[in-house]
């Protein structure tokens, strides 16, 4: 079917008549209401927050000392090395033969 | 709060308020579908879609800032890119189906005036799919959400000026093929024929 027809008029006649069918053509369509009201729900419906969970005092109780024991060991170890490198650098060498 | 404007509106949106973005919401929702529906084709992609331009806005919507771009031009762009993705992923450009009650029963027409309307819409938005995108996008600003020329550059990004010569280049496209649409197979080879000097 020949729906759009441009024979013989200028070129304002024919955009005239062309801009009539997409007016005609593309008119605003409406969303399903339900989907609307739907996704309206879902947007403004805070969603669950789940609290998180009170920290037991005991727990962080463990929690500090496991922290403050890890860091005294580290510590140590670290104090023990430098001493050592220390002692090793220090040390006279080895007389040859 | 609903009387309030735009701006007001999105302060407190912004602030964490969930009913001033269900009014924000409200006043945009049809827009966007509307421009995702003639992008997509499809129902289920259009909801789909809207669902995630909206869902986008809220969470981003902290970052939106005022800077002479509108809320309104703001969501555009947000459809715009998702609209794009969604035709990445999909390489397949899918035709509308014009089977579809939605175009149609909702304005209450007569069935032959319908039937009719429904040719010329295949034949028009067959045509219209075949652009390049932001002519189709130009289009259904246009056309479906009855912007202004300078409405539409603040949501392509583009002057005044510069829409209102992509449109005349879009109309000039359209109305070469729709012409060749009119002609019969053979037409159609004797133009071919004559084109390419045969």
């Amino acid at each position: 079917m020949a729906v759009f027809h441009f024979p013989t008029r200028d070129t304002t006649e024919q955009f005239s008549e062309l801009e009539g069918a997409l007016r005609f053509s593309l008119q605003p369509v409406h969303p399903d209401p339900e989907f609307v009201g739907r996704l309206r729900d879902r947007l403004t419906t805070p969603k669950d927050t789940t609290l998180a969970p009170e920290h037991d005092p005991v727990d962080v109780a463990i929690f500090i000392s496991g922290f403050v024991v890890g860091a005294v060991l580290l510590g140590f170890a670290i104090t023990r090395l430098v001493m050592l490198l220390v002692r090793l650098l220090a040390a006279p060498d080895k007389p040859e033969g | 709060m609903a009387d309030l404007n735009d701006d007001e509106v999105l302060a407190r949106a912004a602030k964490g308020d969930r009913e001033a973005f269900g009014i924000l919401y409200e006043r945009y929702v049809g827009r966007i579908y509307n421009y995702i529906y003639y992008r997509t084709g499809n129902v289920s992609d259009a909801e789909d879609l809207t669902s995630r331009v909206f869902n986008r806005a809220i969470s981003h919507i902290g970052l939106y800032r005022n800077v002479g771009v509108p809320f309104s031009a703001w969501l555009y762009r947000i459809a715009h890119n998702l609209v794009a993705n969604w035709h990445r992923d999909n390489s397949r450009r899918q035709e509308v189906p014009l089977e579809d009650n939605h175009l149609t029963h909702q304005r209450g027409e007569h069935p032959e005036i319908t039937l009719e309307r429904s040719e010329e819409l295949e034949s028009l938005l067959t045509v219209i799919r075949k652009l390049p995108d932001d002519r189709q996008q130009l289009l259904i600003l246009k056309f479906v959400e009855n912007m202004s020329n300078a409405e539409i550059g603040m949501i392509m990004n583009r002057s005044e000026g510069a829409i209102k010569s992509l449109y005349h280049r879009t109309l000039l496209s359209l109305r070469e093929e729709l012409e060749r649409m009119d002609h019969t197979p053979e037409e159609k080879r004797a133009v071919d024929e004559i084109e390419t000097g045969g």
